[in-house]
């Protein structure tokens, strides 16, 4: 009873104290622990329950979905881990357990950072660039598929698109999807399929893919060989590697990434029932669009035989009767009016022709000619008058000038015969001389005898 | 109208031209003798291209490459990769 008195717990009170004792101690807070996991449950809460284990113990651990979703890998049974958490007790079970903060797997802390160096190198090289991504081709004939020819990929693939694009042909590259020799295999069948491609019947799309797993063993597909053949390839590539959480540098460098195999196989291709779909209705579309074509053209045809044209031609032709009537006034006003005035312009100057009177013109310019005429007669009448005046009086003068008419009188003129010189004086002929006298009706040779002369001679001789 | 060149199209090529002929018949630039001419041509690829649908049967072989270099498409081991052709007399006998 005194035992009863002094030391009896429930059992709640006593899991109660155990868990107080265990969160009191430092060590059991924020530990970590190494070990291989088995019994992994993902609960549909998302929480992942697990046990971890060595060779000689285990231990259950629990880690809540809240820090689960921040795993960059899915854990599974066999894997080996590091991890960070809390020891405490499950009141319900009355079982301790480890609650975990936080997982790594064990011993590939050096994979990872080679993995972040190649990606971020590549990346800098401009091998993810948008840019680079091809489109798919719509209907593949020959689909290339690198992978191992024993694994569930490959059957995946096959099934699905047996079921949904019967259409293609699968050609596998086989290859080594883990292990060491797995980097140089995947380029080996990236390369042959290339060739095939190339010099037997062209490939239109590669699937590159594996199931999932850790990052070890995905670690072929972050391997550079890996990444530059697929950035190199003619071919688009779909990447298929692991589940949807894992990531590799294979699927940063291919066209597409899917998920799993099965999604890449969706991806490549369209469904067979959607293609008979899109045929149905192509075929529908053919259909209605000549159906309205020849409605079309027979409703034409009826509009034009009921137009008025056929059923009332001769409205027709007013209608171009009066058009040409319109026409005719515009050419009038247009053409018309210039000639119009011109021609008044002409007869108006035939009229002012007309009014002019040329006969009553052509007397008065005709008396006009003969006034002219007459006083022209006058002054020439006038000017003979005259010079004829002047003529005789002329005459007369020169009538009394001429020596004959002086001669007819009885005057005669003396020259000496050898220097036929007039003889004005007695003084100029000397003694046997001998003188031509010109007489009116002729000369005379005379021979001076000297003595005989005149007094004048002398009267002379005596001026 | 070509309907002899017609049947060596890959049902890509048949469908494009098939989309190309529906277009143009849609479109009414067409006369009514070409319409029917397209139209006749248009439901032979239908024919043509829903006969490849119904006949199609996945094919799978892999690349076996010798160390010389040599190319050989071989059957891919499994009985889930044989051919419904191939596999069909099988499933007589079950």
């Amino acid at each position: 009873m005194g035992l009863k008195q002094s030391s009896i717990y429930t059992v709640t009170e006593l899991t109660a104290m155990i868990r107080g004792n265990l969160e009191a101690d430092p060590r059991f807070t924020d530990c970590y622990v190494s070990g291989e996991i088995s019994n992994f449950k993902r609960h549909s809460s998302n929480h992942l329950y697990f046990t971890l284990k060595d060779e000689k113990s285990r231990i259950r651990a629990v880690m809540f979905a809240g820090r689960a979703r921040f795993l960059q890998f899915l854990p599974e049974d066999g894997m080996r881990v590091v991890l960070r958490g809390t020891i405490s007790v499950f009141d319900r079970d009355g079982q301790y357990q480890l609650y975990v903060e936080d997982m790594q797997p064990d011993g590939v802390g050096a994979l990872y950072v080679a993995f972040t160096q190649l990606r971020d190198r590549l990346e800098a090289e401009g091998l993810f660039a948008a840019n680079r991504k091809r489109e798919l081709p719509a209907y593949p004939r020959r689909i290339g598929v690198v992978t191992s020819v024993t694994g569930a990929v490959l059957r995946d693939i096959y099934s699905t698109l047996k079921r949904r694009y019967p259409l293609a042909s699968i050609v596998v590259a086989p290859a080594l999807v883990q292990g060491a020799e797995a980097a140089a295999s995947i380029v080996r069948a990236v390369d042959s399929l290339i060739r095939f491609s190339k010099l037997v019947k062209p490939i239109d799309v590669l699937i590159v893919g594996r199931g999932g797993g850790s990052l070890e063993e995905l670690w072929p597909f972050n391997e550079e060989a890996v990444a530059r053949v697929i950035s190199t390839c003619p071919i688009p590539v779909v990447s298929a590697v692991g589940h949807e959480t894992d990531v590799t540098i294979c699927d940063f460098v291919s066209d597409v990434r899917a998920a799993t195999p099965t999604a890449a196989a969706e991806l490549v291709a369209p469904h067979i029932d959607e293609l008979k779909a899109r045929l149905l209705q192509l075929e529908e579309r053919a259909k209605s669009a000549l159906r309205w074509r020849v409605t079309d053209q027979r409703q034409r045809l009826l509009h034009l035989s009921g137009t008025s044209v056929l059923t009332q031609p001769t409205r027709f032709l007013n209608i171009h009767r009066q058009n040409v009537d319109f026409l005719q006034g515009q050419v009038n006003q247009l053409v018309g009016k210039p000639v119009r005035s011109a021609r008044r312009r002409l007869s108006q100057a035939v009229e002012r022709l007309y009014r002019v009177d040329v006969p009553s013109r052509l007397v008065k310019s005709r008396s006009q000619i003969d006034l002219w005429a007459q006083r022209a007669q006058q002054q020439v009448q006038a000017g003979l008058t005259s010079k004829q005046g002047r003529w005789e009086r002329l005459a007369v003068t020169l009538e009394a000038l001429n020596p004959l008419t002086v001669l007819r009188r009885g005057y005669s003129v003396v020259y000496k015969l050898e220097q036929d010189e007039l003889v004005t004086s007695t003084e100029q002929v000397g003694v046997g001389e001998r003188l031509r006298i010109r007489f009116a009706d002729g000369t005379l040779v005379v021979r001076s005898e000297g003595g005989d002369l005149v007094g004048g001679q002398q009267s002379r001789l005596d001026i | 109208m070509l309907a002899d060149s017609n049947q060596d199209l890959t049902f890509e090529q048949a469908m494009k031209r098939l989309e190309e002929i529906v277009r143009k018949l849609e479109s009414g630039e067409l006369s009514l003798t070409d319409s029917i001419e397209q139209y006749k041509e248009a439901m032979q690829l239908v024919q043509l291209s829903r006969m490849q649908l119904d006949r199609a049967e996945l094919e799978i072989e892999q690349l076996v490459v010798n160390s010389q270099g040599d190319m050989k498409l071989e059957p891919v081991p499994g009985a889930e990769f044989q051919t419904q052709s191939a596999s069909r007399p099988k499933e007589e006998t079950e």
